[in-house]
């Protein structure tokens, strides 16, 4: 009697003892915070989030510090959330003419066995450009290279067919001409280039040009059916129509277009060095624009709240306050901790700026007034072995909108 | 109670130290596999848990077997006719069976913590944490993605365990010469297709539902209400007869 008493108490408590010891070590303990008034006070009101999680695993660890104190929650998300955002995609088509291809003539040498082979379009009205989406194109402009922008065809040698075909695609290459920001191209654009609008079923869209790209460049609306169950089941959308809604000024190179508090906003740069932020709303009405010799970036290293916008650019941190346009510096970089750690976010609140940077331990707190560094805070998350082949923690910290 | 214990002490007890057995063995053979993974501890990062499951799944079904040699040896020793003749509640047979088969279970179900926290505790060096070891080491690796992350997933992974039980027991009992056996085998059939279809229809694309400790442990609580009732049917009503 008394062997199965104990076999009943020892199998529960032992498998109760691991779910609670392991449910009790879930979340990290060690995680200190400098909790002085100066803190409370920098940081009222704010709250900071950190997620932790590797890319495919199944489960969030989230720690939020608000007010000096530190919360903690675990969520459990399904594969199939984290699909949604590509739900339309577009591609990048060009097209030669008859006359440019006989120009350029037959490839020659095509021996390397299943190898592609990459040759440059020398300077000519090279090809035209077409966007498509769902097998729906929309012709926008044709593109000329020169010395300094481009055009590259692969082909691709295929042994086994008789006839000597050889399919063509043509690529953009790096640029160097007077756009600054611009990095590589890709033939499948940016998600950026895509934005969905206040109602779900309609996107915009704006094709990057540069200053070979020739003819009217235009914002798209795309309208979509409404959502279907076994489209989305293929993160997939029909669209119904692409329509032109706004013509954008000539002589312009279109650099991105991104969606600013439920508006547009164009980015833009002429030949003569300006820069042009234009801002449209959803019905396709100029709101406000800015023509200044500063540059403005967008890109990965861009954060917004709240119609701000934060870019470092020249040794600087600016800002751009879309509902007055007005484009102002916040600080240079010495006022900021720069060395050795990556920006996570800058956020605006009522006259300071706060920058958050990450190193692989440490996040840290920064808040600036007047051009003035305020305060500096450390929280530090993790302390790790410097080992060449360690597996450093992946998390993205910012500060909740 | 008392009754339930004095029984499973004269039905259970040959069985004990087998178990205990196979719980060192399938301990010993998941800490080994553990151990070849942490050499390689790119492997951990990778959803690689083919073989840790399929150790578990062994031990499980090894236990099934030691519970059903167990009981058929017990009724052919002429046990259940003693049973019918003891003035106890029959009930307490059969809750006492599902309470060893659970006990065996939950031992068995440890064997997946004892084996990472052994690791965590031996071999902390290859980790680069240096602080939060266990938080930090069980949120990245994915042989713990399964592994309850709060009280109420800790509920629903006893209720799981608990269905496992009684699909335990119910094989038990399908394997002597009762009455009703028949019965019994298409009860437990028709429950494995009622989940497969429901876990088809939940987890289809179409629906999106995420994978919840909760979802299943409303299957188990369906298995084990229907495996329940059908138990009971099946072994109480036999004095009747």
């Amino acid at each position: 009697m008394k062997k199965i008493i104990l076999y009943l108490t020892t199998s529960t408590v032992l498998l109760l003892t691991c779910l609670g010891y392991h449910v009790n070590q879930l979340f990290p303990k060690d995680i200190p915070f400098d909790n002085s008034d100066k803190a409370r006070s920098a940081l009222a009101g704010m709250t900071i989030e950190t997620t932790f999680g590797m890319q495919d695993s199944g489960r969030t660890l989230y720690l939020d510090l608000k007010d000096g104190e530190i919360t903690q929650r675990y969520t459990r998300q399904s594969t199939q959330e984290k699909q949604k955002d590509y739900e339309i995609s577009m591609e990048r088509i060009f097209e030669m003419d008859e006359q440019t291809k006989k120009a350029i003539g037959k490839p020659k040498n095509l021996s390397e066995e299943g190898h592609e082979i990459k040759r440059v379009i020398p300077q000519a009205d090279a090809a035209y450009v077409f966007y498509s989406s769902n097998n729906i194109k929309i012709p926008t402009q044709h593109v000329k290279s020169n010395e300094h922008y481009q055009l590259q065809e692969t082909l691709y040698d295929i042994k086994e067919q008789t006839d000597d075909t050889s399919y063509i695609t043509l690529e953009q290459l790096d640029t160097d001409v007077n756009e600054r920001g611009v990095q590589k191209y890709t033939d499948v654009l940016p998600t950026e280039s895509l934005i969905r609008g206040k109602d779900e079923n309609v996107y915009y869209f704006m094709p990057q040009t540069n200053t070979q790209f020739h003819g009217a460049n235009h914002i798209y609306k795309i309208s979509c059916e409404s959502q279907d169950k076994a489209l989305i089941q293929e993160n997939k959308v029909k669209i119904k129509e692409i329509t032109p809604m706004v013509t954008l000024p000539a002589k312009r190179s279109y650099f991105i277009m991104e969606k600013v508090a439920d508006r547009l906003l164009v980015i833009a740069y002429d030949t003569k060095g300006n820069t042009y932020a234009m801002l449209y709303d959803e019905k396709g009405n100029l709101q406000k624009e800015l023509k200044t010799q500063q540059k403005i970036l967008f890109d990965e290293f861009t954060w917004q709240n709240d119609g701000y916008i934060h870019y470092f650019a020249d040794g600087k941190l600016y800002r751009l306050d879309t509902n007055t346009m007005k484009l102002s510096c916040v600080c240079p970089y010495d006022t900021i901790k720069l060395d050795n750690v990556s920006v996570d976010d800058v956020y605006y609140r009522d006259g300071k700026t706060y920058v958050l940077t990450q190193d692989a331990s440490c996040i840290y707190i920064q808040v600036i007034e007047h051009e003035q560094n305020v305060y500096q805070g450390k929280w530090q998350l993790g302390d790790y072995r410097e080992d060449e082949d360690a597996y450093y923690m992946f998390y993205q910290a910012r500060i909740r909108r | 109670m008392k009754n339930m214990l004095k029984l499973m002490n004269m039905t259970c007890r040959s069985a004990i130290s087998q178990i205990i057995l196979l719980f060192l063995c399938v301990l010993l053979a998941e800490g080994t596999w553990l151990f070849l993974q942490l050499k390689n501890i790119e492997l951990l990062y990778y959803h690689d848990m083919g073989i840790n499951i399929m150790i578990i799944l062994i031990g499980f079904i090894l236990l099934l077997w030691i519970q059903v040699k167990r009981f058929t040896h017990f009724a052919k020793s002429g046990g259940l006719t003693r049973i019918q003749v003891l003035p106890v509640s029959k009930r307490s047979f059969i809750f006492g069976e599902v309470l060893f088969n659970y006990a065996s279970v939950l031992l068995l179900a440890s064997v997946p913590f004892l084996v990472w926290f052994m690791m965590i505790a031996l071999q902390p060096f290859h980790f680069p944490f240096m602080n939060n070891l266990y938080a930090y080491a069980t949120l990245l690796i994915s042989i713990t993605d399964w592994m309850p992350i709060n009280a109420i997933e800790c509920g629903c992974l006893l209720l799981i365990l608990l269905g496992i039980a009684y699909i335990m027991v119910a094989f038990s009992f399908t394997a002597i010469d009762l009455d009703r056996r028949i019965s019994l085998i298409m009860v437990l059939l028709i429950t494995f297709v009622i989940i497969l279809f429901l876990n088809m229809i939940l987890f289809s694309s179409s629906l999106m539902l995420p994978y919840r400790y909760e979802i299943f442990a409303g299957e188990a609580l369906l298995l084990i209400l229907l495996l329940h009732r059908k138990l009971e049917h099946a072994f109480v009503r036999r004095k009747s007869i």
